[in-house]
């Protein structure tokens, strides 16, 4: 029999009205009734993605009505399955379900492993991301970074800001190298969000590098965030841009134009 | 009407580098052209001088103030697809613009492509998308209050903050 199993329980997070995550299946039998407004997010550290796409089949399956967005990726590429309906219920009822409907079988002994390998994976990346690296690219993953309206992770980008400013300056210098051109836009925005009023020396920097990158959507979301700061600090960083994209060129120099009158 | 518009991210609209020169990028249909119960919500105008008006029943069902991308289409070029819009009270704080608002229903995977389709050919042309920088939109939601097509009581706090700072200005 193949034995389906989470990983051992590295991450379990809760916002409030937006998302309550699990990765480990004995926390859903110990924890009774949570509510889960937005979503259900579970990972795993050991298994193959096909797994992952069984399981969302089952879940299909129990609950018909069930939506599944998306799978998504942990800063280690670890697959996940992200199941959203919004509603409450139990949480301790939907693995039982799964476990009747010999959908899902997790054991002690694949948990002991899953739990070996995490302790594993911790052991050998020392440079692992912060916790809250780990939120926001979830929360990105989950709800893409949309214009007009607040974004979760930008709470938790606040929060970090606040307490740990270091780190998150570091976490989103090296950000800006990321293979995944949608995941640096979404950060420069949300980070543009949450400095709109401060707009700190640091955080122009890493915007006037994203406006050089070369992808265009990173390059757009930095022109944004220099645009929404409404500051003609900025005009040097925009003035010496040279754009290729015609849309962007021309939205770039629309900003030249109104920070010079400011 | 004449056109549906549509909001959107233009980035994403941008053929992904290295495949065919027409591809389309799976996040435009994905997250730009999003259905719910199989249908796209849409707002129609008389012109493309009615933009703004479509520009600000968007901006003003927000939270945050933010640039808007539009495209749009002629609703003429629609019933080849199969697709046929109808109107639906329109989710925006703006009353006079409510009726604007369509719903393009029973959306299958082949509509929601061909419409994807005629989206890109028109942006790509580079005539039928427009970009609302923040300003304007600001401008558009400050002159709609004070024009009373809006009340401020009825915006979200962070744009009810910046307009009556814009107001007090």
């Amino acid at each position: 029999m193949v034995t389906y199993a989470s990983a051992g329980g590295s991450t379990c997070f809760k916002e409030p009205n937006h998302l309550v995550g699990f990765q480990d299946p004995n926390r859903f039998v110990n924890s009774g009734k949570l509510v889960c407004q937005y979503g259900l997010a579970w990972g795993a550290g050991t298994s193959p993605r096909r797994m992952w796409e069984d399981i969302a089949m089952s879940v299909k399956k129990v609950f018909p009505d069930v939506e599944i967005l998306s799978t998504i990726n942990y800063e280690s590429k670890i697959p996940s399955l992200i199941v959203t309906k919004n509603l409450s219920f139990y949480l301790r009822d939907i693995y039982h379900s799964w476990r009747k409907a010999c959908f899902f079988s997790a054991t002690n002994e694949a948990d002991e492993e899953s739990s070996r390998s995490e302790k594993h994976l911790n052991k050998e990346s020392p440079n692992k991301a912060p916790r809250f690296a780990q939120e926001i690219c979830s929360l990105i993953s989950l709800q893409p970074v949309e214009n007009g309206f607040t974004h979760p992770a930008e709470k938790i980008l606040m929060e970090a800001l606040a307490n740990q400013e270091e780190d998150v300056i570091r976490w989103i210098e090296s950000i800006l190298e990321d293979k995944n051109p949608y995941l640096v836009a979404s950060v420069i925005s949300c980070l543009g969000r949450v400095t709109e009023k401060s707009h700190p020396a640091w955080a122009i920097n890493i915007v006037g590098e994203a406006l050089e990158h070369s992808n265009v959507a990173v390059r757009d979301a930095a022109a944004q965030v220099l645009e929404s700061w409404e500051t003609p600090q900025v005009l040097g960083l925009l003035s010496k841009h040279k754009e290729k994209v015609p849309w962007l060129q021309e939205y770039i120099g629309k900003i030249v134009i109104q920070l010079s009158s400011y | 009407m004449k056109f549906i518009v549509r909001k959107i991210s233009l980035r994403k609209w941008d053929p992904l580098p290295d495949l065919e020169d027409d591809n389309i990028q799976a996040d435009a249909i994905t997250i730009d052209l999003k259905t719910h119960g199989n249908a796209l919500s849409v707002w129609g105008c008389e012109s493309e001088e009615n933009l703004e008006d479509v520009a600000l029943a968007l901006a003003s069902a927000g939270d945050c103030l933010n640039v808007v991308d539009v495209t749009w289409v002629e609703i003429s070029s629609l019933p080849a697809l199969g697709i046929q819009p109808q109107k639906t009270p329109g989710d925006t704080p703006v009353s006079d613009l409510k009726d604007y608002h369509l719903n393009i229903m029973n959306l299958d995977m082949r509509r929601i492509t061909d419409l994807a389709q005629l989206f890109a050919q028109r942006i790509r042309q580079g005539k039928k998308h427009r970009r609302f920088s923040r300003p304007e939109v600001k401008k558009l939601i400050t002159n709609a209050v004070k024009a009373n097509r809006l009340l401020l009581d009825d915006l979200k706090e962070k744009i009810r903050d910046a307009i009556q700072s814009e107001l007090h200005n």
